[in-house]
């Protein structure tokens, strides 16, 4: 049995399934910071993704995941941190009842998403029309004294304006629904985009073999 | 250590991993065949990505020693033996159970600030899901990260999963941070 053990790099894995593109923002900048001073280690790039995730750079928290594991593949803190993160993204799914949305928009999440983006456009449209006709009303109700007026219109233009406000409010309360529904999806591809990563990132880990069958071959040469 | 202790370290080393001499001739047998596989992988590099990357750290062989053994790593003195390229730097040894105290100042002052942000409750909540709820990651109605897997590779990644524990410690730090992290990418 060979005493040394081939890993498969992570990194070269993430280029191959996500494509270039999308995987380079998991994959720079962070063998920059740490080239130089190589007295670094596994335990200071641990450190540093801890900083990131509180700072909210995600993609430098992966990157720093991916380097670290590249180097050393049993870096246990490393490991634990990337399983906490993907349990963290799951528990986030579980509790905001993704399968609903998915389910009401039979799986097709793009879809859902641009259906989403189209209403709050419109939603939009709709309250800022209502906004300029109840200005309309209430300048006319300021300015307008005639005695013929006040005896004939005024009632009826009191009455319009409370209309409005009233449609303008129930189209306020649509549109923040809708736009909150909005946020949440769009959270959620994101969060769903890292858990692929974070389990690229596992599998590659345990089942090197499946990126690279020559792997099981010199391993046990 | 005494020159005794040293020679009896090093048998044991010997019995574990081979020779000295053992190791180069294995060491060069991998080499020949990675050069050969090598040579059949083109990467395209452009002339802006000619800066340091990880893959400059990496092992051009991308053969490593097994890690348990990192401290014994430290004890063979003739590095030349030990694979070209190798730039692994030994992790400090410290035990894990200790972790708070050999963080840097840096990361333990953000920490310090996680514990008035974070509540516990929702840490043991995270830290009861990976022990309690594994499955949960397999379960296709939360999501599909794992549905390439077939039952018995889904079985065995879930034992890997559960060997990747570290001390209770550790294990509310990298929590917290996540907790906070989730927070704060929220929408």
């Amino acid at each position: 049995m060979s005493h040394f053990k081939k890993t498969v790099s992570i990194k070269k894995v993430l280029k191959s399934l996500l494509g270039k593109t999308k995987a380079e923002k998991y994959l720079k900048g962070i063998e920059i910071i740490f080239s130089n001073a190589f007295t670094s280690n596994a335990m200071d790039i641990y450190q540093y993704a801890l900083v990131q995730l509180t700072e909210g750079d995600t993609e430098k928290a992966i990157n720093c995941i991916v380097f670290t594991l590249d180097i050393d593949r049993e870096h246990k803190l490393t490991l634990h941190l990337c399983r906490t993160m993907l349990y963290g993204l799951t528990q986030f799914m579980s509790e905001n009842n993704i399968d609903s949305f998915k389910q009401k928009n039979k799986n097709d999440i793009d879809g859902g998403l641009n259906k989403l983006r189209k209403k709050t456009k419109e939603l939009k449209k709709i309250i800022e029309g209502n906004e300029e006709d109840l200005e309309k009303l209430e300048k006319s109700l300021r300015f307008n004294k005639s005695p013929i007026f006040i005896l004939f219109k005024k009632g009826k233009i009191k009455r319009e304006i409370q209309e409005i406000k009233n449609i303008l409010s129930s189209n306020n309360n649509e549109f923040e629904k809708v736009e909150g529904e909005l946020k949440l999806v769009e959270e959620y591809l994101q969060k769903e985009e890292y858990m692929k990563v974070l389990g690229i990132v596992i599998e590659v880990c345990v089942f090197p073999t499946k990126f690279d069958p020559d792997l099981l071959k010199t391993n046990f040469s | 250590m005494s020159n005794d202790e040293k020679n009896k370290k090093i048998e044991a080393l010997e019995k574990m991993f081979g020779t000295k001499d053992e190791l180069k001739l294995s060491a060069e047998k991998n080499n020949k065949k990675q050069t050969s596989s090598n040579e059949a992988i083109k990467e395209e590099v452009k002339p802006e990505e000619k800066e340091t990357t990880a893959e400059d750290f990496e092992l051009k062989n991308e053969v490593i020693l097994p890690t348990p053994k990192k401290s014994v790593e430290s004890e063979i003195e003739d590095k030349d033996d030990v694979q070209e390229n190798i730039k692994i730097e030994p992790s400090k040894n410290f035990p894990l159970e200790k972790i708070k105290e050999n963080l840097k100042p840096e990361v333990k002052e953000v920490l310090k600030k996680l514990e008035g942000v974070v509540p516990k409750e929702s840490v043991a909540k995270l830290i009861n899901v990976m022990e309690n709820n594994k499955n949960i990651i397999f379960d296709e109605k939360v999501t599909n990260v794992f549905n390439g897997l077939s039952s018995g590779e889904a079985s065995l990644l879930g034992k890997k999963l559960a060997e990747w524990d570290v001390p209770k410690e550790a294990s509310e730090i990298n929590a917290s941070v996540i907790l906070a992290w989730l927070n704060k990418t929220k929408k």
